[in-house]
């Protein structure tokens, strides 16, 4: 009969389900591995309980790595930090990096930050991106003590190096890194948003490819709520006193960093002079147009630095 | 192209942006203020100075004095804006050597809470502070005159430039204005602003000839103020300072054209270098300030060693 002929076929298609379900589970080194389904889809097909009685003694074992590898996922599913900020730690996965704040109470600044990306790809010129990194998406989660953390995920920087961590630069490159830096925030400005903590921990420069890529936008707007603390000493005073900030700030931190990541010792005097008419106390007095300022730049540095 | 992976190429995209700027500028006259300031009050001032220090060993002072009547409009609150970065722009440029930059504000003496407002010479913030001081006043006497022969008058007998003293290089004064100069410095209103005696009214011709052995005196009339391009206006002030009146179209270049005028009279660069520099910026002040300067091209200083210099008291005294 059609119904047993039907019966007949799905049960050996489920044999075959079940024995493809635990080859794969045994073979299995991480959850990863078993991309095809979700946990609760595998646990259907190797259930101890749904599977026949000659088939227990196998399901059972395939449950039970099963089991492991998704315990193993959910409990270090923060896997190794691949980096510490200032307020989030930083976990990879794959080509995206999950950003979580330490502290829930900075949720608010993990919120300014996804909205000072999005404005970016919304408001900026879609040519200087690759100044910014890219938000994939941001969530709410909620840990097992309820407390609720803001996560942005966002695409990873392959090949790139912290500033602070690139030693030593030659002028050249320093010059390279200014521009770039220059280029970043003007673009940022002109999408109507302000960076506010242009630090050497904030900035990813691609020494072959001359990239350079700001992080970090956490502290972005022009009412900052927040600086790191560590580098109280960068901020311009309306930030500290005032609690504003502009494209002035930018201006200011920016050349700031590039005097310390030269020394000012190092310093080669058109430069000197250069910071100098960037760093004034009163944010009016600065220049108010990265991308103007960079054209003073390039008049201060040899044709062939200019690219 | 794409993403276009760390693209450089702003000067395409640069045009038409202009930075919002934090808080307003115009603090003073904004809280409702009706006179001037007691730091811009020139009423009761010996000297306004502008001094070497060893910080800054050769101080070059810019003084800049401007129009604040109604018939100026909008100019005056551009000004406010745009004047505080003329500071970094003479020091990233390196147009002048230890800039000192004083500002201040003219009025009409007859009808005017505050005809004449003047700032101290600062290298550093406190000039900011004095800019934003500035009362705007926007009355005036709709005659097409302006008390600018009391600022002159200021400027020639109450202030003191190391500059000059030391090393016999005249400063900078630049007034920015639409409007004429009453013909007399009348000692009524000399008592009344800056507290002086003086016995009888000095002629404007007069007080200016003073004056210009202190400065270089530049009158910039931008044309977007009420008698902007005014022929008798023009006529009265070339009368007066010759080349060195400055028509402005493009108020937004006003720091541009004060910068490369100074640039020029140090010897710094010369026009055509200073013009390259700002088309260089693609910036569209390149060719007002172009406009603006033509007149001032000229020769250069020559400098070399060919002759030493003695020291000595001078053949002459000064009365």
């Amino acid at each position: 009969m059609s119904t047993l002929v039907g019966a007949e076929r799905r049960r050996r298609h489920e044999e075959r389900t079940f024995e493809d379900a635990v080859a794969k589970i045994q073979a299995a080194r991480t959850a990863q591995d078993l991309g095809g389904h979700t946990y609760r889809e595998w646990a259907k097909i190797v259930h101890p309980d749904a599977a026949a009685a000659h088939r227990r003694a196998t399901a059972t074992e395939a449950f039970a790595k099963l089991s492991a590898l998704y315990q193993k996922t959910t409990t270090s599913q923060a896997k190794p930090v691949f980096a510490s900020g200032d307020i989030a730690e930083i976990y990879a996965d794959g080509a995206a990096l999950l950003k979580v704040p330490r502290n829930p109470a900075d949720n608010d600044l993990m919120e300014t930050e996804a909205k000072a990306l999005q404005d970016l790809r919304t408001h900026g010129d879609p040519r200087f991106r690759a100044y910014a990194p890219k938000l994939i998406k941001t969530y709410l989660h909620e840990d097992q003590e309820k407390r609720r953390r803001r996560v942005n995920v966002l695409e990873r920087q392959r090949n790139m190096l912290r500033l602070d961590q690139a030693g030593q630069l030659k002028i050249q490159d320093a010059v390279w890194i200014w521009r770039r830096l220059l280029i970043g925030i003007g673009w940022a400005h002109r999408a109507g948003v302000v960076h506010g903590a242009i630090l050497e921990s904030h900035i990813l420069i691609h020494p072959e490819r001359r990239g350079l890529v700001l992080l970090d936008w956490c502290y972005a707007g022009h009412r900052p709520r927040a600086i790191v603390k560590a580098s109280e000493a960068a901020y311009p005073p309306e930030v500290l006193h005032d609690r504003t900030a502009s494209p002035a700030t930018d201006i200011y931190m920016a050349t700031g960093l590039m005097t310390r990541v030269i020394g000012p010792s190092r310093m080669p005097e058109p430069l000197r002079r250069f910071a100098a008419g960037c760093s004034y106390d009163a944010p009016r007095m600065r220049p108010q147009d990265a991308w103007e300022l960079l054209g003073e730049f390039d008049e201060l540095i040899p044709e062939n630095f200019r690219n | 192209m794409g993403s276009g992976h760390w693209s450089t190429d702003v000067y395409t995209a640069a045009a038409n942006y202009r930075a919002a700027t934090g808080k307003s500028a115009f603090d003073y006259s904004d809280s409702g203020a009706r006179h001037a300031h007691p730091d811009l009050d020139p009423n009761g001032v010996f000297m306004r100075e502008s001094r070497d220090s060893s910080e800054h060993p050769f101080s070059t002072p810019i003084a800049v004095l401007f129009d604040v009547t109604g018939s100026m409009g909008n100019v005056p609150r551009v000004l406010q804006t745009k004047l505080p970065q003329l500071l970094g722009l003479l020091t990233r440029k390196n147009y002048a050597v230890d800039p000192q930059i004083m500002f201040g504000a003219i009025g009409d003496a007859t009808c005017d809470r505050a005809p004449l407002q003047v700032g101290q010479f600062e290298s550093d913030n406190r000039m900011d502070e004095h800019l934003s001081r500035i009362y705007l006043e926007g009355g005036g006497g709709g005659q097409k005159h302006e008390s600018y022969e009391l600022a002159l008058y200021f400027m020639a007998r109450h202030t003191i430039i190391d500059s000059m003293v030391n090393r016999g290089r005249r400063g900078y004064l630049f007034i920015i204005g639409d409007e004429m100069p009453y013909p007399r410095v009348k000692p009524r209103e000399v008592q009344a602003v800056i507290g002086d005696t003086i016995k009888q009214p000095i002629p404007i011709e007069e007080i200016l000839t003073e004056l210009q052995r202190k400065y270089e005196v530049f009158y910039i009339l931008p044309t977007a103020a009420g008698w902007g391009g005014d022929a008798e206006v023009l006529a009265r002030w070339r009368g007066l300072l010759g080349q060195n009146v400055l028509e402005l179209d493009d108020l937004d270049a006003v720091c541009e054209t004060i910068a490369l005028t100074v640039g020029l009279g140090e010897d710094a660069i010369d026009l055509d270098e200073g013009i390259a520099d700002l088309e260089d910026l693609g910036s569209a002040a390149g060719s007002s300030v172009g406009r603006a300067l033509a007149p001032l091209q000229r020769t250069s200083v020559v400098r070399d060693d060919q002759f030493q210099i003695t020291a000595g008291p001078g053949g002459n005294q000064r009365l």
